[in-house]
């Protein structure tokens, strides 16, 4: 394992942790991912507790084939990112989150526009995602459906609602992943509770 | 036990659902059950905090128990599965509770692991009806009753339950909540119990 693999592994340890410190995962829900080359991704393992995790849990997993190395089983929603690695190239890391108010939004499978938020938070939203969030089609989770409508909708977006189900953010890197998925969650508090 | 049960409650009251009053069981063995007294210090309980009951009882023998004990001995007679059983006041579910609202399957980890809806019972003695096929239903004005195969499950449902409660009034605010087909909530419901059920380790 060379030592950029080590500082990824560390840098998804410890975002697993802001994630749940910020409220934005519960329990085992979500996941996290970066980009480590051209071919291939690290993500969290399947149904472990970011509180609890370790870099040596993080699994290394083939972005075209999804074969993955080492014996933790990788996140379910491992098609969907690796999904957005291939079709974005400047995306370094992704966030899917089942975080409060998102959920909202994706159970009413509302498209919001940053124009219709309060100016600060406008600025915010567009500048973190977009000029809107779109809702992604319902797909069941983990299957084909859920990927290709997801990435749909993330057209031209850094982020997207996913109908009954939560919500994925990406960036560059994993800072500015997580920054795009809290500016998500907080305008969508800030919608929700202005209407 | 009680360590298991300490740990549940302090996750719980991390994320404020105990504010409104909570009560625990847990199965030991086939025959009997642990319940928290109502009585009992819910920030720090004692082995003394803890009765063990039996499931069932000589006909007759009923007269005078609590409500508590009545429905965690209906509970666990009419489904041997079920290990651990949460009573609890959180804030969504109860408002939901009050006005009778039973809550569709708006979101996927709702319908995996609560099933196609959540009912409300308007007396407790429709719980058990209530509970067919789901693993929590609400109590009108009184909050819900969960269930799992242990009590890292229980409070996994109270967890998914309140926040899709909670969802669905929000929902309401920006628009409507759109709920799943109810063969879809059924099958995701089947497959998670076959399958992916999650622990909150």
């Amino acid at each position: 394992m060379d030592s950029l693999e080590q500082a990824l592994r560390q840098k998804l340890t410890e975002y697993g942790i802001k994630l749940v410190k910020e409220n934005l995962v519960q329990g085992t829900w979500g996941n996290i991912s970066v980009r480590l080359d051209e071919k291939r991704m690290i993500v969290t393992p399947s149904g472990r507790d970011y509180l609890n995790l370790t870099p040596s849990d993080m699994v290394v997993v083939n972005i075209e084939t999804l074969e993955y190395e080492g014996e933790l089983k990788p996140t379910s929603e491992r098609k969907l990112h690796a999904a957005i690695y291939r079709m974005r190239p400047e995306i370094g890391a992704v966030i899917h989150t089942h975080s409060e108010y998102c959920s909202v939004a994706a159970s009413a499978r509302i498209e919001l526009k940053a124009s219709d938020l309060p100016k600060d938070a406008e600025k915010e939203l567009k500048s973190a995602i977009g000029e809107t969030v779109r809702t992604a089609v319902y797909g069941l989770p983990g299957t084909k459906k859920l990927t290709k409508e997801t990435v749909k909708a993330l057209e031209n977006r850094n982020g997207c609602y996913m109908a009954a189900h939560g919500a994925v953010a990406m960036g560059a890197d994993i800072e500015a992943a997580f920054y795009a998925c809290k500016t998500l969650e907080l305008t969508t508090k800030q919608y929700i509770e202005k209407a | 036990m009680l360590s298991e049960i300490n740990e549940t409650l302090s996750f719980l009251s991390s994320l404020s659902l105990t504010d409104g009053g909570i009560n625990i069981s847990v199965k030991k063995g086939a025959d009997e059950y642990v319940m928290t007294s109502p009585s009992a210090d819910y920030q720090e309980l004692k082995d003394g905090d803890l009765e063990c009951l039996p499931i069932v009882i000589p006909t007759g023998n009923g007269a005078g128990e609590s409500e508590y004990t009545r429905l965690y001995r209906a509970v666990y007679a009419g489904d041997p599965t079920v290990g651990a059983v949460i009573i609890a006041a959180t804030p969504y579910l109860t408002k939901l509770s009050e006005r009778g609202t039973a809550i569709p399957p708006i979101l996927d980890d709702f319908a995996q692991i609560i099933g196609p809806s959540m009912r409300v019972a308007w007396e407790t003695d429709q719980v058990i009806t209530a509970l067919k096929k789901r693993n929590g239903c609400m109590i009108k004005g009184r909050g819900a009753l969960v269930t799992g195969r242990n009590l890292t499950e229980a409070a996994t449902a109270l967890l998914v339950a309140e926040k899709t409660a909670k969802t669905y009034i929000l929902a309401q605010r920006i628009g409507k909540p759109i709920a799943l087909p109810y063969w879809e909530a059924v099958l995701m419901n089947f497959i998670y119990k076959k399958k992916y059920r999650k622990t909150l380790q």
